[in-house]
Order: structure tokens, then C-alpha cells, then sequence
């Protein structure tokens, strides 16, 4: 443990409450928008004072209410990557790099940041003629070279395309790697929870419900059906059997069933982490043939829950590993799916990150 | 970006303010004479004539007045009219016994040279010829001396309560005479210095000067002044060169 | 009146009056706008209207006032006499504060402004980047303003520029010490007959006047371009 929050803030019929520890790694703030996950940032950051709490990072109180301790954000050593870049429009690629750096900083570090984040060729540019991917990796530079003890990441990702996402979150990857900071991550994109993010904090209506492990927290959500049917899913893992062929496929391994994922997802014999959508889960009685989707798994049901007008969750397991499908009621009426039955997952996307968890 | 400018401006100002230290040098032996602004044609003249060096502060009589009894650092006043003079005798901001009478005027009635109006009539029954639907311009009637004068005139003349609507009263005579030199009104109640040397009206009638308060121009020296030719220039002004500029810019002489 | 050795030196003198005017107003106005775009305080109001008085007041009513307050009689005028060796009634200096004053209002407009279109986000990015407030408002505020200020300077010491009524009640109008453009066409214009003479002065002042307005949009333009790239 790197840090310890303890946040009570109202703000009009709002309130935010939330303890929680801050561990190395990513912590996905996760929840729908309007949850306080920003206004949260904002507070740790001192660009808000919160009404009652504690914010520790390493052995620094930067606030403590019953002390009267509030360091000012200059003061904190925390590093902000807001939903827009906030580069300066007058300062060149490079002069916002430099712009939070020590003097002590070494130009070692400079270099290294350029070409983690891939940069170099930018920095004599302005900010104006950059792409909104180029521009939040440099606005994530920037924050990092100024040696934060804390870095917040409000969003980083959600202005842009999905295209640029896929483009810069091997960045962020890269970044999780590399720094062993705490890093809090807010974001309503559960995809990007399960790709990027080692810990997460549900956070609804300004209090968090959930904390823990993605993978325990994301369980937790499965089992807790009614607010959460939107972000259902699982979180499967799977090995690297092949490396990407001229398809543009790349083969992976669940127990003994082969899986094709799109793209470079890593190298042979890694472990990779799955994560899938219930609403992209599809059942079939009989084995599926002549079919376009490639990724047909075969689950045992664990569970049926309904889930009112939202249609209904079934629970699946493969070889030990479980996951959800969402179905119309109607659907599963005609199906006639029972607890115990055997059938066919056919998956139809999936994205996938290679898995920390057993790579520590 | 910004060390640069914030260089810059240092150095502008600098040499802004270093630049005037040198300027600003007041030469002591310039005799400095506050002057009502509507001596201005005459006066200039007679710096000429007087020769040593002057620096003539132009502008209304209340102004300057207030100003010297601010401790402005002038040497001679020259009023347009007698009310101020007194005021600053009153408060000991001039040498009482240097007051001097150096010029007198009267009052008369203009219109534009091209305008239809003749001198049929003197006053003040020439005012009746003037056009029904005619304006006059006239200074302000309870603030600019001029505009005092003509209330007064056209007071004794029994016409103010009934010519009031007609009149454009303006916070500067000289204003009353250009408004008359384009036709903008059918007359002006002016001085005659000032229509004397406009080529643009015309005389309609001469105003009695016993119908208003004497136009007097005191000039005096300031008591905080010390340059010596101050009282010389008082004489100067009283002596005969300069009460021939006087009269040629229509002025009475010093009576 | 022909244009002379004198005229040129009255006009030199009148720009040197605007020059030192928003020279030495540019800091307090600055200062102003900060205080007025700041998160309300006590006093915040007064100071708003103190800052504006100039604009709506007659402006012999404010040269007045600055006589009454800096004459050689009046006591802040002697505490002047005192710590500088020299006043400043009737004396350039005065006719500098006077237009400094008259301009202060506009001055202070055009630097809000421009000080309310900085994008607040990138003051707090500066913050949680480690940097001072003072090092973020040289840093940030002030380039990013610069246009706005740029304009504010040029509006202003166009406005000291023609300065008339509290600069001619404050200093009077004495021709080589406090006589400015304004007050010496005042001056030409009492002369009946005359106001030819008063023309090479006018076409003086309109020249600079919108030369500097021409120069402040060609300035403000491409420091927008400038920072567009």
C-alpha cells in the first residue's frame, strides 16, 4: 500500500463518499457518469477541498480535515491527465514537456519519456497541429515528467475515436509497466477497466460499492445482476498459442478450446486476459456450423436470473471459468435454458490484454 | 516569451522616464502667464512685442483661477473677467495692489456674413426683425461670463422672458459665434473682439455696455511668484504697444 | 500656425505624456483586472466602481480632484514634494497621471477581458505540474493575454493621447511643460478666424490615433496567428 483516502464532499443534492486504499498499478474508477469520479480526482488532486477526510500518498498527509493539513496542488506532486490534453497553445511540444520538470531532472529522462511514448518526431510542433491521440500522449508525458507521486488520469481516452483508443492504449499499457506509481484511472468504459486497470473501485452515486481485484470486482458486478446488467460480462483467461498470421489473427488457448483474436495480442506462451460483453454472448443448443464468428465455446449453465425489462443473465462455465450472456426473455423461453444444461457460447468480440496478474 | 517582454518594458520605461528628467528641465527664466483662453489672439502678439521668453497657459478664467489657488506655478493672470480676479484677491493668491485693468469689451449681435438678416434696427429692436422661428447662441446664460452679460442686456432690454425658448446656450462663446458663422442659428450675442476677427459674420447691432456688468480684463501677479520681471510685464501690458494690439483685435482699451 | 520646431516638440512632449502614462499604469492595471476577475472578496464592488469613476465622471470634475489632491497646497501634494524632490501638478508628470487615470478605466476593460478568455483548465494543469501561481501567471496568464493586453495599451494610451478636460484642469496648459495636443488645439481654436491653424494639429492626432488602432489589430492578429500554430 503506497496511500490511503478517506473523501466526504457534498455538493448540492450530491455526495461523494469513499474510502479506499491507493496501491501500486492502475485503480480503475469505475462507475456511470455522474458517479463523482471526476469531482473525486479533483480532491485528490486540491483543485477541490472536500468537506471531511484524509488523502495520504506515500509517507505525505497532503490533507488531513482534523489537523487543518492541505497542501496546495502545487505542493502535492501529483500528476493530472484531464479528459482534454490542457497543453499550452504558446509553448511548443517540448516546452510542455519540460514545463513541470525539475531542475534536478535528468535529460536521460526526457529521452526515455520521448520514446516510451513515441514522441520524438513531435516536439517542435504546437499543440494545434496535433491529432487528439498525439496530444494525450503528450499531456501524459508532460504529467510524468514531473515526477509525480500520484498520477490521475480523469478519462483520458473517452475523447477520443475508436480508433485513436486502440492507437494509444498500448501507451498507457506501456506506462502501467514502466512506473511503479499509483495510478487511479476514471473511466465508464469497462473495456478499458479490464485491459488496463490491476484494481478498481465501483464508484454509484458518489459512494463506492465495490473495491478490489478487476477480476474479483468484475465477478462481484456478475453476481450482483440488478444495476449492473450493462457492464455484465466475465473476464476469461487465455494462453498465446500462435503469433498473429496474415489473417491478422493471433491464436489462443482456453483449457483445450483454440480462440482467434484480432490483432497482435501478445507473444507465444503468454497469458492474456478476455474480456467479454454479455450482450455479445450468444447460446446455441446444437454445435454451430457455417458460421462467420469464428470463437464458439462450449459452457455449462450455471445460473439463470432475470432481469426485468432488461431481458435475463445466464451464467456460464468453461472449465472452470465463468461468464455471462444476456438474452431476451423471449429467447430464453424458446430455448428453454436450464441450470446444468450443456450448450454453445458463440462469442462474437472480445478484447483482450496480456494478464499481470500471473505475470508478478 | 515572457522574460523578453517583461526586459522590454523595463527598458522602455527606463528610458521613458529618463528621457523626459531631461526634457522636463523647467527653464526658470520663462515669465509663465495664465491667460483666459479668449485673449488668445492678442496676447500671443504681445509676447511677441514683449520679447523675452513666455509660456502663455490658455484656458477658461474659472479653471486657471482654481488652479492658482492650487499653487500653480504661474507668474501673471490675465482674467476675462473681474469676479475671479477678486476671488483669488479674497484668498491672497495674488499681490492685491498689482491688479490692473488692461482691456474692456462689449457685447454685439452677429449673423453669418451670407445671411438674409439686415441692420434695419438698433438695439435691442432689431432682435424683433430677426426671423420668428430664429435661434440665438449665446454662452450659458448663468455660467459663462459672456452668457451673463447678454442675460443681463437682454434683461435690461425687457426681452429675456420672452426670447429664452429661442436662445442655444453653449458652454464656450466662441462656439455661439461659429454656430451664427454657418447659419446654424439666425444671430449670436458674441463679443466684438471675437466677431471682429471673424470673417464669417457680420455686425447686426452693437449691445449698450451700460446694459450689464463692465467687461473687464484684470491681469495682477500671482503671490507666489517671484520672477522679476513679472510687474514689468503688468506695465508692458498697461503701456502703449500692447493697448494697440488690444485695440486692433477689437478689444476696449484699458480705461 | 505653421508647423515648427514648437509643434513638433508639443506633439514629442504629448506622446512622451502618453507613453509614461500606460508605461507606468500597465502593472497596477494588471494588478486591477487580477483583483476584478479573482473570486469575489470584500471590497471587490468599491473598487470596480472606484476603477470605472474616470469613464462616467465629467472629466473636469476628475481633473479637479486630482488639483484638489496634488496641488503644491493640498498635503498628499506636499508628501509628493517631499519624497521626490518635485511635484507633480502642472509639471508633465501630472498631465501623465491625469491620462493615466482617464485611461485607467479602458485599460483595465481590454485586460479583463482578455484575462477571462484564459482557459482556467490550463492554469490548474499548470498547477498540478508543480508550478508557482506567480511562475504560472508569467508563464500562462500573461503570454495567452498578451493580445488582449496589447490592445489594452494601445486603447489606453490612445485615450491618454487625447486626454483633455482633467488634463487642462489638473496641469493647465502651458505651452513646452503641460501643453498637449488636445489642450494647444484648444488653444488654436480661440482664435476666431482661425481654426485652419488648429488643422495640422488635428490631422497629427488623427494620424496616430489610427495608426496605433491599425497597429494594435495588425499586432493582435498575428500574435492569434501566432499562437493558433
Amino acid at each position: 500500500m503506497t496511500g490511503w483516502l478517506s473523501v466526504a464532499h457534498r455538493q448540492g443534492a450530491f455526495r461523494l463518499e469513499l474510502e479506499s486504499d491507493l496501491q501500486t498499478g492502475v485503480t480503475a474508477i469505475f462507475g456511470p457518469s455522474g458517479a463523482g469520479k471526476s469531482t473525486l480526482l479533483r480532491i485528490i488532486a486540491g483543485l477541490q477541498t472536500p468537506d471531511q477526510g484524509k488523502i495520504v500518498v506515500g509517507d505525505r498527509v497532503w490533507f488531513d480535515r482534523a489537523t487543518g493539513e492541505n497542501l496546495s496542488v502545487n505542493q502535492r506532486r501529483v500528476g493530472f491527465v484531464f479528459q482534454e490534453p490542457r497543453l499550452f497553445p504558446h509553448m511548443s511540444v517540448a516546452r510542455n514537456l519540460t514545463y513541470g520538470m525539475r531542475r534536478s531532472a535528468s535529460k536521460q529522462a526526457f529521452g526515455d519519456m520521448a520514446e516510451l511514448l513515441d514522441i520524438g518526431d513531435l516536439l517542435n510542433r504546437r499543440p494545434a497541429n496535433l491529432s487528439g491521440g498525439e496530444a494525450q500522449r503528450v499531456a501524459l508525458g508532460r504529467a510524468l515528467l514531473s515526477e509525480p507521486d500520484l498520477l490521475l488520469l480523469d478519462e483520458p481516452l473517452s475523447a477520443l475515436d475508436f480508433d485513436l483508443k486502440q492507437q494509444i492504449s498500448p501507451y498507457f499499457a506501456r506506462l502501467r509497466d514502466h512506473h511503479g506509481i499509483p495510478i487511479l484511472y476514471v473511466t465508464h468504459d469497462i473495456d478499458e477497466v479490464a485491459r488496463l486497470a490491476d484494481h478498481m473501485v465501483l464508484l454509484r452515486e458518489g459512494s463506492g460499492v465495490a473495491a478490489g481485484p478487476v477480476d474479483q470486482v468484475l465477478a462481484q458486478i456478475d453476481r450482483d445482476p440488478e444495476p449492473s446488467a450493462d457492464i455484465a460480462g466475465g473476464l476469461l483467461t487465455a494462453v498465446v498459442t500462435a503469433p498473429i498470421d496474415d489473417d491478422h489473427l493471433t491464436q489462443v488457448k482456453i483449457a483445450e478450446h483454440i480462440l482467434w483474436l484480432p490483432g497482435a495480442v501478445g507473444q507465444t506462451g503468454e497469458t492474456v486476459r478476455l474480456r467479454i460483453d454479455a450482450r455479445d454472448v450468444t447460446l446455441s443448443r446444437v454445435q454451430p456450423e457455417g458460421l462467420s464468428a469464428l470463437n464458439i465455446l462450449p459452457v455449462r449453465i450455471t445460473g439463470v436470473e432475470m432481469l426485468g425489462a432488461a431481458g435475463s443473465l445466464v451464467r456460464l462455465d468453461h472449465a472452470g471459468q465463468s461468464f455471462v450472456a444476456r438474452l431476451t426473455r423471449r429467447s430464453l423461453r424458446l430455448m428453454e435454458l436450464q441450470t446444468g444444461d450443456e450448450v454453445f457460447a458463440i462469442l462474437k468480440s472480445m478484447s483482450a490484454t496480456p494478464s499481470r496478474v500471473s505475470g508478478r | 516569451m515572457s522574460a523578453v517582454w517583461r526586459k522590454s518594458y523595463l527598458t522602455a520605461l527606463a528610458l521613458a522616464v529618463s528621457a523626459s528628467a531631461l526634457a522636463s528641465e523647467t527653464k526658470a527664466e520663462t515669465l509663465t502667464i495664465a491667460a483666459a483662453a479668449s485673449l488668445r489672439g492678442a496676447l500671443d502678439e504681445i509676447a511677441e512685442l514683449w520679447g523675452d521668453d513666455t509660456a502663455i497657459s490658455y484656458a477658461s478664467s474659472a479653471a486657471l483661477a482654481r488652479q492658482i489657488e492650487a499653487g500653480a506655478p504661474f507668474d501673471v493672470f490675465v482674467s476675462a473677467n473681474s469676479a475671479w480676479m477678486a476671488y483669488l484677491r479674497d484668498r491672497g493668491a495674488i499681490v492685491d495692489g498689482t491688479i490692473i485693468e488692461i482691456a474692456g469689451n462689449s457685447l454685439v449681435v452677429v449673423t453669418a456674413q451670407d445671411g438674409s438678416a439686415a441692420p434695419a434696427e438698433p438695439w435691442p429692436e432689431m432682435l424683433d426683425t430677426l426671423p420668428a422661428d430664429g435661434r440665438i447662441a449665446v454662452g450659458l446664460t448663468q455660467a459663462v461670463p459672456a452668457g451673463i452679460y447678454a442675460r443681463q442686456a437682454l434683461e435690461a432690454a425687457g426681452r429675456y422672458t420672452s426670447l429664452e425658448a429661442r436662445l442655444v446656450q453653449v458652454d464656450n462663446v466662441r462656439l455661439a459665434l461659429r454656430l451664427a458663422a454657418r447659419g446654424d442659428t439666425a444671430a449670436a450675442i458674441v463679443y466684438i473682439s471675437d466677431a471682429l476677427a471673424d470673417p464669417d459674420v457680420r455686425l447686426l447691432a452693437r449691445v449698450p455696455s451700460h446694459t450689464h456688468d463692465p467687461i473687464v480684463y484684470p491681469a495682477a501677479r500671482i503671490a507666489g511668484s517671484d520672477h522679476r520681471s513679472a510687474d514689468d510685464f503688468l506695465a508692458f501690458l498697461a503701456g502703449p504697444s500692447a493697448q494697440a494690439v488690444l485695440r486692433r483685435h477689437g478689444f476696449a482699451g484699458a480705461p | 500656425m505653421t508647423f515648427g520646431s514648437e509643434e513638433i516638440g508639443l506633439v514629442l512632449l504629448s506622446l512622451r505624456i502618453a507613453c509614461v502614462a500606460v508605461a507606468v499604469s500597465l502593472p497596477f492595471a494588471i494588478g486591477t483586472a487580477l483583483l476584478l476577475t479573482r473570486r469575489p472578496f470584500w471590497g471587490q464592488s468599491a473598487l470596480n466602481i472606484a476603477v470605472h469613476l474616470p469613464l462616467v465622471l465629467p472629466p473636469v470634475v476628475t481633473g479637479y480632484a486630482l488639483l484638489v489632491l496634488f496641488s503644491p497646497n493640498a498635503l498628499l501634494g506636499r508628501w509628493i514634494e517631499v519624497i521626490f524632490g518635485t511635484g507633480i501638478a502642472f509639471r508633465w508628470t501630472g498631465a501623465a497621471l491625469a491620462a493615466a487615470i482617464m485611461a485607467f478605466p479602458l485599460f483595465v476593460r481590454a485586460i479583463r477581458q482578455s484575462l477571462e478568455a484564459v482557459d482556467s483548465g490550463l492554469q490548474e494543469a499548470a498547477l498540478t505540474l508543480g508550478r508557482s501561481r506567480l511562475g504560472i501567471f508569467f508563464t500562462i496568464t500573461l503570454p495567452l493575454c498578451w493580445p488582449g493586453i496589447l490592445a489594452g495599451i494601445v486603447l489606453a494610451w490612445a485615450k491618454a493621447l487625447g486626454e483633455f478636460g482633467a488634463t487642462i484642469t489638473f496641469v493647465s496648459n502651458i505651452p513646452g511643460q503641460t501643453q498637449t495636443i488636445p489642450t494647444a488645439i484648444y488653444s488654436a481654436l480661440q482664435v476666431p478666424g482661425d481654426e485652419t491653424a488648429a488643422l495640422a494639429l488635428i490631422l497629427v492626432s488623427v494620424t496616430i490615433s489610427a495608426g496605433a488602432l491599425i497597429a494594435s489589430e495588425w499586432l493582435a492578429r498575428s500574435v492569434g496567428r501566432r499562437l493558433a500554430q
